[in-house]
């Protein structure tokens, strides 16, 4: 059992995403970054999706009640365990009444933090992950929550791959496909859109990623009837900034939809900093799913070989 | 009949089905048809169906079928659409229109010209059709209120509106499915939309048909999901 003593930013529990409720209006949830997710199950020699702990900005302070052994992956929140400072992306075990706290994250927005056991965490509609933003399926992480995490059983230590390590960027361009209103749009705002650079607004969270430029996008027509929104949309709203939207998405929405960010590359926006300067370039749909299968493949790879030993 | 719609990629996993009619209503019709299409024949790689007022997003399993082949399945499946309405399930709701429930019955009656009594009259005596679900888990946009009955969203919406509650804004009026912030002009309150469907196992569907009955406050109570 672990006991968090200080809440930090924003924590909640995240693993399998939500699926078959999108219609009623649930999006998927679940980790905004799925790859430093599963890197970090991957450690602790668990499930892809096993449920974790992920952290926005600043991570918890977190109380061990017996030993276990947990792993850190995604942005260097600086862990001290017991004042020590401990790696991130390797396997860690602690002892009873060892305590873990986090730092602010230097080179990205979110950690994970794995756990070498089963997490005793309740399911809403097939899926741990917390839509905080609705108050379903759990909530934040508040001062003396105690959550039933991890085992006694020893895990042999394993090397991270090189690919699935986070490195955080200053500059990154970003790869989308055309978005259902693409063709909605000018060529002179289409032509704008792919060869601004925008900056990424601290008004962003779970549900979408804000962008700021000082070239407006503004679309032919200002709303649509709501339609379909996934993870990766980009809508347009009449600001002109447009609006990324990530894992806790409204399920529906009336703005145009330019482009999408394809899913291989969503993970990366998901971590960058408030003010990263990023770029789009256009990319087609089968090129996308090429990069996600490649990825994936990689993914069950590497954990088939997990199970196997 | 595919020739009102389209089949537009949209990211590397979904196809959006855009419907084109002249009306709203026409195009809700449509999207209804669509759906009927699907409960009746739905491949293993569709993961995900998710029907709006004039489109309806499918997440497929790229693994399993190409885009391209997709659409041509989509396309032969769809092209059997009749234009005649589809049979949507009909539900009847509680709705509790006293003073405590409806904090704005006051504004709609300033912005409408009608008494209490004849916006509650307008308000029951519209069968709703569910024009679209989501936005919020378990809410559905229900249309059209009678032109009479068209009322203007708040200019500052509300930290948090309770669900149950019962909204009007333009045309439509909604359910709110969960607590949330919100814009809509409350009148009365209904049952909790979201845990009914959970509960029963009913997905409220575009096409289908919602009219509300009137009970006391003290009848409301009772009410199962109230």
């Amino acid at each position: 059992m672990i006991t968090i003593e200080k809440s930090g930013v924003m924590s909640t529990i995240q693993g399998n995403r939500r699926s078959g409720y999108l219609s009623m209006g649930f999006p998927g949830s679940g980790p905004v970054d799925s790859v430093s997710m599963r890197a970090a199950n991957y450690l602790v020699g668990q499930h892809p999706w096993q449920s974790t702990i992920e952290m926005h900005i600043k991570g918890p302070q977190i109380r061990f009640h017996q030993r276990m052994s947990i792993a850190i992956c995604g942005a260097n929140m600086q862990p001290l365990l017991n004042g020590q400072p401990i790696a991130q992306n390797t396997l860690i075990v602690v002892n009873k009444n060892d305590l873990l706290a986090f730092q602010s994250a230097v080179d990205g927005m979110v950690t994970y933090l794995a756990f070498n056991g089963p997490a005793d965490v309740s399911e809403y509609l097939g899926s741990t992950s917390t839509y905080h933003s609705a108050g379903l399926g759990g909530r934040t992480f508040q001062k003396g929550d105690q959550l039933q995490f991890g085992s006694l059983e020893s895990i042999q230590q394993k090397t991270l791959p090189n690919r699935l390590r986070f490195i955080g960027q200053d500059e990154v361009s970003l790869r989308v496909t055309a978005g259902p209103e693409f063709e909605q749009f000018s060529k002179a705002a289409q032509d704008r859109f792919l060869n601004s650079t925008f900056r990424i607004s601290a008004d962003s969270n779970r549900m979408g990623i804000r962008l700021l430029s000082s070239e407006k996008i503004m679309p032919n027509t200002g709303e649509i009837h709501s339609s379909a929104i996934i993870p990766g949309t980009i809508q347009v709203p009449k600001s002109g900034q447009p609006i990324v939207m990530s894992h806790d998405h409204q399920t529906t929405g009336g703005y145009p939809r330019i482009a999408n960010v394809i899913t291989h590359d969503l993970d990366y926006l998901t971590q960058l900093k408030p003010g990263t300067s990023i770029t789009f370039r256009l990319t087609d749909v089968s090129k996308a799913q090429e990069l996600l299968l490649k990825r994936e493949q990689f993914l069950e790879k590497l954990f088939e070989e997990l199970s196997g030993n | 009949m595919t020739d009102s719609m389209t089949f537009l990629p949209y990211g590397e996993q979904t196809v959006l089905i855009q419907v084109h009619k002249d009306s709203l209503q026409a195009a809700c019709g449509q999207v209804a048809s669509i759906m009927k299409a699907f409960e009746h024949h739905r491949e293993d790689y569709i993961t995900e169906i998710v029907p709006a007022f004039d489109s309806v997003m499918v997440k497929y399993d790229f693994r399993a079928i190409s885009f391209d082949t997709l659409v041509e399945a989509l396309t032969v499946n769809l092209s059997n659409l009749t234009d005649n309405e589809v049979a949507g399930k009909q539900y009847q709701l509680p709705i509790c229109y006293d003073g405590v429930y409806a904090p704005d019955m006051e504004i709609v009656c300033q912005q409408t010209g009608l008494s209490v009594d004849e916006v509650i009259d307008q308000h029951l005596q519209t069968n709703f059709t569910v024009m679209m679900t989501g936005f919020m888990p378990g809410f559905a946009y229900l249309g059209e209120l009678p032109e009479t009955l068209a009322v203007a969203r708040k200019t500052v919406p509300r930290v948090r509106v309770e669900a149950g509650s019962v909204g009007l804004a333009g045309r439509m009026t909604g359910i709110y499915s969960t607590d949330s912030p919100g814009g809509w002009q409350i009148i009365g309150k209904s049952i909790n939309l979201l845990q009914f469907q959970l509960d029963q196992d009913i997905r409220l569907s575009t096409g289908d048909h919602i009219s509300f009955h009137r009970v006391s406050a003290t009848e409301f109570q009772n009410y199962p999901y109230s």
